[in-house]
């Protein structure tokens, strides 16, 4: 519940995630939800201190729309592409999140 | 126009979307020390190292719980989540433990319940081999000889657990590892 753009804490600060959940679709989901970096398990402290220091010397931009509000998923731009715009999201909408869904709703 | 602590928030707003460049506040506030973070991490983590054996003993109790509770009240929702609980403590931990073997186990038994679309249909025996067999690797611990078996072991629970997943039309779920920072 911190992604909340209005919300009273600081909704910008990083998330570093730890999971033992590697299945993909979790991780988009996480990624999809906010998150700045996730880490799956097994963890060593180098891979955590990396992830630390990028959130600090390379933040991203947030990006809010209407489905989602979070760091910006794009770390690099890719110069061949040649896709429609996804941030479009009536063409691509987003994995659905209930949990943030429920949440709006009980807003 | 919001603010970070304290500070305003570069806001660009285009057709559909914002991008919002917050400023870095953190950066302010990091201390650069002579000494190296990662080795004093690592440092910490050994320091724990002689109790690691005796954590994984007290997960693989977890499991056998939870295995005792799937026997006296069959797969139901509640003993299912229990042992898909313990099984993915154990998957997580297990290699930071020094049991890569348990971990892979661990997983093999996740992906059985978490993939059956049905769980209260996984045969109780299969169940069964995959907490004993974490309970034995556990108990040989090393050793080539012991690598080997419980790779084997592995492999033939997999192909076990297949075969029950694929007469039950599971929906196996694609694994990843952790996203490169760049990629």
């Amino acid at each position: 519940m911190i992604r909340q753009p209005d919300a009273n804490t600081n909704p910008y600060v990083p998330i570093i995630m730890i999971t033992g959940h590697t299945e993909k679709k979790r991780v988009l989901a996480a990624r999809d939800a906010g998150i700045t970096e996730i880490l799956v398990k097994p963890i060593s402290a180098k891979a955590l201190y990396q992830r630390i220091v990028n959130v600090i010397l390379n933040p991203r931009p947030f990006v809010r729309t209407k489905n989602y509000f979070g760091p910006d998923r794009r770390r690099s731009l890719n110069p061949n592409y040649v896709g429609g715009e996804r941030r479009n999201e009536e063409r691509d909408p987003l994995i659905p999140q209930p949990a943030l869904e429920k949440a709006k709703l009980a807003e | 126009m919001p603010t970070c602590d304290g500070e305003k928030v570069a806001i660009e707003t285009f057709a559909d979307y914002q991008i919002i460049r917050p400023p870095n506040t953190l950066r302010e506030k990091v201390r650069v020390t002579a000494d190296d973070p990662v080795a004093r991490a690592e440092a910490a983590v050994a320091e724990l190292s002689p109790h690691f054996a005796s954590w994984m003993d007290a997960e693989c109790d977890c499991l056998d719980a939870a295995r005792a509770s799937a026997h006296a009240s069959g797969l139901t929702k509640s003993t299912a989540a229990a042992l898909l609980h313990a099984a993915h403590d154990i998957k997580g931990d297990a290699a930071t433990f020094g049991f890569p073997l348990i971990a892979e186990m661990a997983d093999g038994l996740c992906r059985l319940i978490e993939s059956a679309r049905e769980p209260s249909q996984i045969p109780l025996a299969l169940i069964d081999q995959h907490v004993d067999a974490v309970r034995a690797i556990k108990r040989e611990q090393s050793g080539e000889e012991a690598s080997r078996i419980a790779s084997r072991l592995r492999e033939e629970l997999d192909r076990a657990s297949a075969e029950f997943l694929g007469a039950h039309e599971s929906a196996a779920a694609q694994e990843t590892a952790s996203p490169p920072i760049v990629p």
